[in-house]
C-alpha cells in the first residue's frame, strides 16, 4: 500500500476532471491510496508568478508543501507544471538555508513554516519506478492492437533534469514504455521533445499556435493514431486548441486524438470510456475507438 | 535586428548588473557564460524575439540593464527549460531570465496576460475561475467535491512581497 497527498493543481480539477478520473481509477487498482489536501491552492505555476516575483513563486509552492507536511506524506503530481513547481521549491528550499529562512518569514504572515521534511513526486515516476511494468501488465485486460502512439512527455517532467531526477531528458523511455505494455505501439516521430508552447500562450497566442502546428504536422506525417501526455497545459494545448494549430497549417482538416496516460491505461484495463470521461474531449476519439482491430 | 549590434554608450552600461542578478540567484554560474549559443540554437522562440536567449545572458554580462529591463521579449518565453537544461556552463538560464522579468515589471513592463494571470492567482488562489459546468463533469465522473483553496492566505503572500499593488495597476505601458 502506498499513500500519497493527492496535489491536484488548477487546470486538472476545474477545467479537465476527466484526467483526475482516469488516474484516480487507475491509481486505486494499484493499492495506491490517496489523501485530499485541504486548503491546496495553486503551485505557482511555472511560468507567471516566478516571473512577477520568485519569492512570492517560493511561498505559495511552500504553502501547499507546508500542508503535506502536516500530513505527514509525499505528494503525488497529476501535473508537469505543478511538479515543476513543487519540486524545485522544495528542492531549492531544502538547498539554500538563507532563503529558506526569507521564505518562512513569509509564511510566518499566513500561520506556516517550511520543515523540508517531505518529497515531492510525479505520476509517471510512481507508475514507472514505484508500481513497475511487470504489475502494470498484470493489471491488463485487453490489449491495444495495432494502435499507433505519439509520446509526448511535456517539458516539466523532464527539465531540469538534475533537480527533477525523473528520467534522461534527450532521450526518456518511461513513458514510452508504460505506453508499450498496453499493447499499444510508441512510434518515432520528429520533434518528439519539442516544447506544447502552452505557456507561450498568455503572451502571444499567435505565436504559441504557429509553435505548436510543427509538431502537430510531425505527429500527422508519422500517422499517429492519437497522442498520449501527461500534462494538463499540454492537453489544452493539443486538445482544446488542436483545430486552431491544424487549421495554421494550411493543409486539409485532419483531427488526432489526446489521451493522458491514465485514460490510456485505463481503457486498456477495461474501465468503460465513459468513467475516463472522454464525452469531454474536445477531438472525438470515435474514429479512434472505431478503428478496426484496435483491442485485440 | 539584433540589439546588441546596437550602438552602446557609456551611461547604458551599469556594471554591477552582473553582479546584482548573481546575488538574487544565490550563485555566480551566470558570471561563466562564454556565448556559445547552446541556449539559443534549443530554444523555440528564438526565432520570434529580438534579444536572443544567449544575447540575454551577454547583455547582463556588459551591464545593459535598461535595455534589458525595457524589452518587450524578455516575456516571450515557453518555460520549456531547454536553455538551463543544455547550457555546458551550468547558467540556468529561464531562471536568471525570471529574476529579469521580476525587475522589469517593476520598470513597467509587464505584459497585461501575465499580470492578470498573477493577479488571479494571488487574488483566488487558483489560476483558473471555478466554472459550474465543470463541478457538474465533476459529478457526472463520480470525483469528490473540491474545498477551493483560502484566497486570504494568497493575497497575504501577494501584499507581504509587494506584489498586490504591481498586479492591481490594470493596463500598464504595454500595448
Ligand atoms: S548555453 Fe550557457 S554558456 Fe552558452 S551562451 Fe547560453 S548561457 Fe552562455
Ligand atoms: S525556457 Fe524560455 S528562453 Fe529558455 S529555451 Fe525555453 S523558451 Fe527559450
Amino acid at each position: 500500500m502506498m499513500d500519497y497527498a493527492l496535489f491536484l493543481g488548477c487546470i486538472i480539477p476545474y477545467r479537465l476532471p476527466q484526467m483526475e478520473a482516469a488516474a484516480r481509477k487507475t491509481l486505486q487498482k494499484f493499492d495506491v491510496n490517496l489523501h485530499e489536501m485541504q486548503g491546496a491552492g495553486c503551485c505557482s505555476d511555472p511560468a507567471a508568478t516566478p516571473a512577477l516575483d520568485y519569492k512570492a513563486a517560493l511561498a505559495v509552492a511552500a504553502n501547499n508543501i507546508c500542508i503535506a507536511e502536516e500530513m505527514e506524506l509525499n505528494i503525488l503530481n497529476l501535473c508537469n507544471g505543478c511538479f515543476h513547481s513543487l519540486k524545485l521549491s522544495n528542492e531549492t528550499l531544502k538547498n539554500k538555508p538563507r532563503l529558506k529562512e526569507q521564505i518562512n518569514e513569509i509564511l510566518a504572515h499566513v500561520g506556516k513554516e517550511f520543515k523540508g521534511t517531505i518529497n515531492i513526486r510525479h505520476l509517471l515516476e510512481v507508475m514507472y519506478k514505484d508500481i513497475g511494468l511487470e504489475r502494470i501488465k498484470d493489471k491488463i485486460k485487453t490489449p491495444f492492437n495495432d494502435l499507433k502512439v505519439s509520446v509526448h512527455y511535456g517539458c516539466h517532467v523532464l527539465r531540469p533534469s538534475n533537480v527533477l531526477n525523473v528520467d534522461d531528458p534527450l532521450r526518456p523511455e518511461s513513458l514510452d514504455r508504460l505506453v508499450k505494455v498496453t499493447g499499444a505501439e510508441s512510434i518515432k516521430y520528429m520533434q518528439k521533445m519539442n516544447c506544447c508552447n502552452y505557456c507561450v500562450r498568455v503572451v502571444d497566442k499567435d505565436i504559441s499556435l504557429k509553435l505548436s502546428a510543427g509538431k502537430m504536422k510531425q505527429v500527422k506525417q508519422a500517422q499517429a493514431d492519437c497522442i498520449v501526455l501527461l500534462c494538463p497545459g499540454c492537453f489544452m494545448q493539443f486538445d482544446l486548441s488542436q483545430k486552431e494549430i491544424i487549421r495554421l497549417l494550411e493543409e486539409e482538416m485532419f483531427s488526432i486524438p489526446v489521451l493522458s496516460y491514465s485514460q490510456l491505461l485505463g481503457l486498456a484495463m477495461d474501465i468503460p470510456a465513459k468513467e475516463l470521461g472522454f464525452q469531454f474531449h474536445r477531438v472525438k476519439l470515435k474514429k479512434l475507438f472505431e478503428k478496426p482491430a484496435l483491442f485485440a | 535586428m539584433t540589439a546588441v549590434k546596437q550602438r552602446v554608450e557609456d551611461s547604458d552600461i551599469d556594471p554591477n548588473f552582473k553582479y546584482e542578478l548573481a546575488n538574487i540567484l544565490g550563485e555566480k554560474a551566470l558570471l561563466h557564460c562564454f556565448q556559445c549559443g547552446t541556449c539559443t540554437s534549443s530554444c523555440p522562440v528564438a526565432d520570434d524575439v529580438d534579444i536572443k536567449p544567449h544575447q540575454v545572458i551577454g547583455m547582463t554580462l556588459l551591464g545593459l540593464k535598461g535595455k534589458l529591463l525595457q524589452s518587450k521579449t524578455i516575456w516571450l518565453c515557453a518555460a520549456c527549460l531547454e536553455c538551463a537544461e543544455n547550457c555546458p556552463r551550468g547558467v540556468r538560464s529561464f531562471y536568471l531570465q525570471s529574476v529579469l522579468k521580476n525587475l522589469a515589471a517593476r520598470a513597467n513592463n509587464l505584459p497585461e496576460g501575465i499580470r492578470e494571470e498573477g493577479e488571479i492567482i494571488l487574488t483566488t488562489g487558483l489560476a483558473i475561475p471555478i466554472s459550474s459546468g465543470i463541478l457538474k463533469r465533476r459529478e457526472k465522473l463520480g470525483l469528490p467535491d473540491l474545498t477551493p483553496p483560502a484566497a486570504e492566505t494568497f493575497q497575504k503572500i501577494a501584499e507581504v512581497t509587494g506584489l498586490a499593488s504591481l498586479l492591481s495597476k490594470k493596463g500598464g505601458k504595454e500595448k
